[in-house]
């Protein structure tokens, strides 16, 4: 299957890096728009951490990203990201605007480019990034879009019967003008919504849900980032089954170190280890 | 150099009062208005003791300069103050050997028979200095410098932390490693512009429309405009850092005399002046996180200790050093100075953390 994109870096260069396993990781698979087949320096591969939590998870001594977000640690390197969800994270390009700046000599044009990362299953990362060339925004939006990746808890419409499908309540988010409301669904209903935020759903792995938006929907940019702050909320909602007392765990930091580093925050998702018990 | 020149309490951490532990020693020349200042070394410590690494007054960098331009090459500063913990006698020999490459210059010496505490550019590696001097003379003369003149010289693979001739069996020591330099090309350029025409072509088979005014759908986006990047937990400042990061994940130095700073985050510390002349300080180097990734690697395999690399999380210390380069010492060393013939000065360190 070696049309386009995704493989076109292994098979490019599996001449001359040999087998260093590099589709492995998040790069290979799912990368659809990004198949560079130009010489690019091997050393730029390797992962380097350059953050306290980075070198942890290099280490090897965090189990899973939901511990991290667990604890509240913010992510600073994409890298962190893909090392967890690996293979299974997908990106997709939503769009690509050009924006324009009138200047002395004429108009500038930039690229603007939405990209959403997803794995299907509970976690998904919306990245904006702006710049001259096409590629540069979206392989930068890639990476934003990695470095935001966020825990989405979905839930029941009715009956406590298989896996959770739909969102656990009625959940609003807000951005410039425009309000995006998420409301449970049964199953089969599918996900009722506009084309871009039906994107953005299916990456976070919900299947049914019906929405209802207001505002000015016509900026994407404010449309998707309401969505995705409504994602945003599904872990913050504090629902009945979440009022037992929370157990804290160690953060990382602490168990890992003599010391305490700097005070973590301690949240309120206490479950994302384990699916929430109903 | 003999080592008795460095006062006793340059050596001793401000904030614990321990032996502070050689970091890294790099061998920086430097031509200033014409003069030409072959002997300067700059040493940067760091407290290794626990609890300790992380204020930014546990950090000190000193810059030590001959004050005779015609000093005699082969009294190069090849030694320090800190001991060995374990086979001294191996590690005298290796010392022996270095300070022969010193005196040839020609010779780089293969990675392989390292361990001995070489510095940044000081095994033939002038021309690359000289190159980079020039364009950081000129740019401390102008006020404003163009980044695409200056050259940084960003330092790959793994550090210098070297160990000299023992004194004492128990003062701290760090992991050895050998670097080397490069020239670093700026990110924009280079190999990413052909892979951008390649993967916009690909975008264009896919179908996805690049120059959008009409789609094919009843969709019609409006009112974007430009967006600086952001992310849930990295602001601007950051991201920039991250992303000349990953164009050379293994870099663990950054030298340019005169240039500017990578920032990591948007706190800038205040350099202040030089205690000598007076005058004020330049930026001349900086170290990156892969060498605290390196150093704590090499460490988790020694025995533990409460000495160590293992507490410390900046994200970057930068160093500032005056930027004459001054050589007149104030009166009370002047008498010291002048017998020994070193300068021994301290410089502005200033750390930055992850927020």
């Amino acid at each position: 299957m070696a049309e386009r994109g995704g493989f076109g870096r292994g098979f490019g260069r599996a001449g001359g890096g040999g087998e260093r396993g590099r589709g492995d990781r998040g790069r290979g698979r799912g990368d659809r728009a990004r198949g560079r087949r130009g010489p690019r320096r091997e050393e730029e591969e390797k992962w380097l951490p350059v953050t306290k939590l980075g070198r942890l998870v290099k280490d090897g001594k965090i189990r899973s990203l939901e511990q991290i977000y667990l604890h509240s640690l913010p992510i600073k390197e994409h890298q962190i990201v893909e090392f967890f969800l690996g293979p299974a994270l997908k990106d997709e390009v939503m769009k690509i605007m050009p924006v324009q700046k009138q200047t002395r000599a004429g108009q500038r044009t930039r690229f603007k480019a939405f990209v959403v990362v997803g794995d299907s299953n509970g976690h998904v990362g919306l990245g904006v990034k702006c710049s001259k060339e096409v590629a540069t925004a979206i392989r930068g939006g890639i990476i934003l879009a990695k470095l935001s990746v966020i825990p989405v808890r979905r839930g029941y419409w009715g009956n406590k019967i298989g896996k959770p499908h739909t969102v656990p309540c009625k959940v609003t988010g807000k951005c410039g003008s425009v309000t995006v409301r998420l409301v449970p669904a049964p199953r089969g209903s599918g996900i009722v919504a506009a084309r871009v935020p039906k994107k953005v759903l299916q990456f976070a792995g919900i299947d049914d849900v019906f929405t209802s938006s207001r505002g000015s929907t016509k900026t994407l940019g404010n449309f998707v980032k309401a969505t995705f702050e409504c994602l945003l909320k599904t872990y913050a909602f504090l629902t009945p089954d979440l009022w037992k007392e929370t157990r804290f765990q160690k953060s990382p930091f602490q168990e890992f170190t003599d010391f305490l580093a700097k005070p973590t925050k301690i949240s309120l998702i206490e479950d994302v280890e384990k699916t929430p018990i109903y | 150099m003999p080592s008795e020149v460095i006062a006793e309490d340059y050596l001793k951490c401000n904030v614990c009062g321990g032996d502070l532990g050689l970091v890294a020693q790099v061998y920086a020349p430097l031509t200033i208005n014409g003069r030409k200042i072959d002997q300067r070394v700059l040493y940067i410590f760091g407290c290794p003791s626990a609890a300790c690494g992380i204020s930014p007054l546990s950090w000190r960098t000193l810059r030590v300069q001959s004050c005779n331009d015609t000093a005699s090459s082969s009294s190069r500063a090849d030694s320090t103050d800190q001991s060995e913990g374990e086979s001294s006698s191996t590690r005298e020999e290796q010392q022996k050997q270095a300070t022969d490459w010193w005196e040839d210059d020609s010779s780089w010496g293969p990675a392989a028979q390292v361990n001995a505490g070489d510095d940044v550019g000081s095994l033939g590696m002038q021309e690359l200095e000289a190159a980079l001097l020039e364009a950081g003379y000129a740019a401390s003369v102008r006020t404003q410098t163009e980044s695409s003149s200056q050259q940084e010289i960003t330092v790959l693979h793994e550090d210098a932390s070297s160990s000299g001739e023992p004194n004492s069996p128990d003062l701290p020591v760090l992991p050895c490693f050998y670097i080397y330099s490069q020239n670093e090309s700026h990110p924009c350029r280079g190999s990413r512009a052909v892979s951008a025409l390649q993967t916009s072509e690909r975008l264009e088979e896919n179908g996805v429309a690049v120059n959008t005014t009409e789609d094919g759908q009843d969709e019609a986006w409006e009112g974007e405009e430009y967006e600086h990047d952001q992310a849930l937990s990295a602001d601007r400042t950051y991201l920039k850092f991250k992303k000349r990061l990953d164009c050379y994940p293994e870099q663990c130095f950054r030298y340019c005399f005169g240039g500017r700073p990578l920032w990591a985050n948007k706190d800038r510390g205040d350099p202040g002046i030089c205690t000598i002349c007076g005058g004020c300080r330049t930026y001349e180097l900086q170290l990156m996180p892969p060498l605290l990734y390196y150093l704590q690697q090499a460490c988790k395999d020694l025995p533990s200790t409460s000495y160590g690399p293992n507490d410390w999380e900046w994200l970057t210390v930068i160093i500032y050093t005056c930027a004459q380069s001054c050589t007149r010492a104030p009166s009370n060393l002047q008498a010291e100075t002048q017998r020994s013939g070193w300068l021994v000065v301290e410089e502005a360190t200033i750390v930055q953390y992850e927020t």
